[in-house]
């Protein structure tokens, strides 16, 4: 369905801008249409006997006409003014290539521009002179045109319009405006989009596509002038040349720009494209002059090749996508080459009354459809740098997320271990403490002979005594040095008491004491236990002292006894090795003092 | 519960006749040998043995004892009631808690209830006999560890002075923190007063005061706790 409307759009507007030059009746009281030409070079008429003066018809198209000529032409066409003329009358010729000087009976009226030297390209712009009074005669005038052309690229000449300047003179601006002021107009859109487009392009470097049509835009834009320049200071051969290297190269910027679209690179075949519109430029300039023309030719056609093999791409990647924009872009490019072809076929003289080039429209449609895809590229570009914005923060928070979570889990781990091997050192602790302490009682009652009762209640009331250290160890509130001796100075009361032993307590250090752990507590409970029970049984003694001091911010705890004091080499059992071997597990510094007086127990730590 | 030489100057009642004791213990041995050690003492006498929270209710309903012996973990129930019964009757009775290894629970609690302190099941006869005797005669038994724990409750701030006028929680007064700070450390009663210039009373009623204290607080939290929960309303 699209493509049928496609194609039916297409053909519509070619045959709309091919009937163009019949766009309004041209408002004229005399039409001249036949006109006597003569090849002549020289700067005045030649006179009527010259034996070179040919009928010719007009518009008379010298390539079909006089196909040798060397740039010059005079004419001369003869009218009869039937009724006086009140009003001021002008002339109007449509259509010149490329200047043309116009006499009437004899005066001059004017001319396009430069008639030597660098000769003003009139080739676009209908010409228009306006008759002074007392020009015109009654019964038959004369006019007399010279017109002066490139050589090798012919001229033309269309029919002449002769009527009231107050009528004839709108036909001459609307004509004016359809064919000049809409190329400047198209000039100057030009600018705009190529300097849009490189805008883009700055603000968005990765986008190759931007670049491209931007260039495409300038070589288009460079490609318009052509179409109102008048008067320029260089060589009209060299800037014919140059006008068909512009096409070129509008052509083969377009070319790569769309096929960039198409397969978001520049195929290797576009590649040499490029290289091909070099050379050719280059030897744009070197070709001889009777040869331009055929190469003008030659280049338009390639041209037009190019154009429609890419208007058949753009229809079939438009067919696959489906898009509105491709759509667009697919109908603006058969319009301007369209208009392309209708220019063409104009100058190689297909059409007789055609003087309207049409290729300055051609460009409206194909750039606006670029900047179409462009805006649309632009958003995408912005969105996606948007997203990736968004996206980056959000894995960003993701991985933070995972950090954490695995942060949280590595430290469940840790306290997990650290509560096993707790327990794993309570559970030791049990086992080595009061399990050994009930164990060895039971073997009392197998093992023993002579068993006291005394003995049993002595042993368990010390499994009990274990039992009390690991859970005052364990006590949360029991974590420091003047605690434990508290609590111990609880459990043992009594038993100093039994043995007569009064105690001596000093332990106003004020202050924070370092909290300890446990596993600590346990060691210096068991350390504490066994200096007590050691004074209790042996140290026949009757006054204990604790204190803690605080030497040089480290804690010192002196237990002072003044019993009979002991030799540490003569003692039996294991209580001082193990006592040493505790403190030396905590890094507490044990030292014991005795002598016959008493016993100083210091512990450093 | 803390017995030392040299203890001086107490407030001794006039000893008369023997001091009742209510011993609640669901254990039966254990309750034959407390029997056993307290009956040594001759200033001591058993009133009434229960093995469950009933017997013991209806010990109380033929009559006062001058101290209850409470095992917490009873068969029918939990021994804080019978501490909270006590109060409730306005019994004069001095209620002590049974335990092997005074774990901060036990005690604590037992106090909040209105108890005066622990005895460790496996004492001897010295230890409990004369814990008890002290405490008949106005004695304030306290330990290192309840004292930390006290110093610890009383420091906490968290809830500010409460909805009506009449209601407040209570604070310790600077007095009364000194002396729980040298509890702490492990001083007794004696020692804390010749320390601070005070008579051995002024600190035992100190630490009687602390108590109270204690219950009120305790209670006090118990009816702020309620109304915040929307049980009560004031």
């Amino acid at each position: 369905m699209r493509h049928c409307k496609k194609k039916i759009l297409f053909l519509a507007t070619f045959f709309i801008f091919l009937s163009g030059c019949t766009l309004t009746d041209i408002q004229s009281e005399i039409k001249l249409t036949s006109a006597k030409v003569n090849l002549s070079a020289s700067n005045t008429v030649p006179s009527i006997l010259n034996s070179n003066w040919q009928s010719v018809s007009l518009e008379d198209n010298w390539k079909k006409s006089h196909p040798d000529q060397n740039g010059y032409a005079w004419y001369k066409l003869n009218f009869d003014l039937k009724k006086p003329v009140n009003e001021l009358w002008a002339i109007y010729i449509p259509h010149v290539n490329m200047n043309a000087e116009v006499w009437l009976n004899g005066r001059k009226l004017g001319s396009g521009g430069e008639m030597t030297g660098y000769v003003s390209r009139n080739w676009n712009q209908p010409q228009y002179f306006v008759i002074p009074q007392g020009f015109l005669t009654l019964n038959t005038n004369t006019l007399q045109i010279r017109l002066i052309t490139l050589p090798n690229l012919g001229g033309a000449l269309s029919a002449i319009h002769l009527g009231p300047h107050a009528l004839l003179h709108n036909s001459y601006t609307q004509q004016y405006l359809w064919q000049v002021t809409s190329a400047l107009a198209s000039s100057i859109l030009l600018f705009i989009a190529l300097s849009l487009f490189f805008a883009l392009w700055f603000y968005c470097r990765t986008e190759k596509f931007f670049l491209l049509a931007t260039i495409t835009c300038i070589a288009w834009f460079l490609n318009s002038f052509r179409f109102y320049i008048i008067n320029i200071e260089i060589d009209p051969a060299i800037i014919f040349r140059l006008d068909q290297v512009l096409l070129l190269w509008v052509v083969i910027t377009f070319t790569l720009t769309i096929s960039y679209y198409f397969h978001n690179k520049i195929l290797k075949p576009f590649k040499y494209l490029a290289g091909i519109a070099l050379m050719t430029t280059l030897s744009a300039f070197l070709i001889p002059e009777k040869f331009v023309l055929i190469f003008a030719i030659t280049i338009q056609i390639l041209s037009l090749i190019t154009a429609f093999s890419l208007n058949i791409l753009a229809l079939i990647y438009a067919y696959k996508s489906r898009l509105w924009v491709d759509i667009y872009l697919c109908f603006g490019m058969f319009v301007g080459a369209g208009l392309g072809m209708h220019d063409a076929l104009g100058l190689s003289g297909a059409f007789t009354d055609t003087y309207f080039h049409m290729a300055q429209y051609g460009a409206i449609l194909p750039i606006s459809a670029l900047g179409w895809i462009i805006i649309l590229r632009f958003s995408r570009a912005l969105r996606v740098s948007n997203n990736y914005n968004t996206e980056l923060a959000l894995k960003i928070n993701e991985k933070h997320h995972e950090l954490k979570q695995s942060f949280e889990k590595l430290n469940q781990l840790e306290k997990e271990k650290a509560i096993s091997a707790e327990q794993e050192r309570v559970m030791r602790d049990i086992h080595d403490g009061v399990g050994a302490h009930i164990v060895s009682t039971l073997a009392m009652l197998e093992v023993s002979p002579s068993l006291k009762k005394s003995d049993i209640s002595a042993g368990l009331k010390d499994a009990l005594d274990e039992l009390r250290n690991l859970i005052d160890s364990l006590d949360s509130l029991t974590n420091d040095i003047p605690t434990i001796l508290a609590i111990l100075r609880e459990r043992f009361e009594s038993r100093f008491n039994k043995a007569n032993i009064s105690i001596i307590w000093k332990l106003q250090v004020p202050g924070n004491h370092p909290k300890l752990s446990p596993e600590f507590a346990l060691h210096l409970i068991r350390i504490l236990q066994e200096i007590l029970i050691n004074v209790i049984k042996h140290a026949n003694a009757t006054t204990i002292s604790i204190a803690i001091e605080d030497m040089n911010n480290r804690s010192v705890i002196r237990i002072l006894d003044n019993g009979s004091g002991f030799d540490e080499n003569e003692t039996h059992g294991h209580g001082i090795k193990n006592m040493k071997y505790r403190a030396n597990l905590i890094n507490v510094q044990l030292k014991l003092q005795s002598s016959k007086k008493g016993t100083e127990i210091t512990l450093r730590f | 519960m803390r017995l030392f030489r040299g203890d001086i100057q107490m407030n001794k009642r006039q000893s008369h006749e023997p001091y009742s004791v209510l011993l609640v213990e669901d254990n039966s041995l254990t309750r034959a040998r407390l029997r056993q050690v307290i009956e040594l003492k001759p200033e001591l006498y058993i009133y009434a043995e229960a093995a469950n929270c009933k017997d013991a209710v209806n010990a109380l309903d033929k009559g006062q004892p001058s101290v209850m012996l409470v095992d917490l973990g009873l068969p029918d129930g939990n021994g804080i009631q019978l501490i909270t019964e006590i109060s409730h009757r306005g019994y004069d009775t001095e209620v002590m808690v049974l335990t092997v290894f005074r774990d901060e629970k036990t005690v604590i609690s037992a106090i909040e209830a209105g108890a005066s302190g622990y005895l460790l099941k496996d004492g001897d006869s010295d230890y409990i006999g004369d814990s008890i005797i002290r405490l008949i005669q106005g004695d304030s038994p306290i330990s290192a560890s309840i004292a930390r724990y006290l110093l610890k409750r009383f420091n906490q701030n968290e809830k500010p002075p409460l909805l009506s006028n009449n209601i407040a929680v209570p604070q310790l007064t600077k007095r009364e923190t000194e002396i729980l700070n040298y509890v702490a450390k492990g001083f007794k009663s004696t020692e804390i007063a010749s320390i601070l210039s005070l008579s051995y009373l002024t600190v035992n009623t100190h630490i009687k005061k602390i108590y109270k204290k204690l219950v009120v607080k305790s209670r006090t939290e118990a009816v702020f706790e309620a109304v915040k929960l929307g049980i009560l309303d004031l």
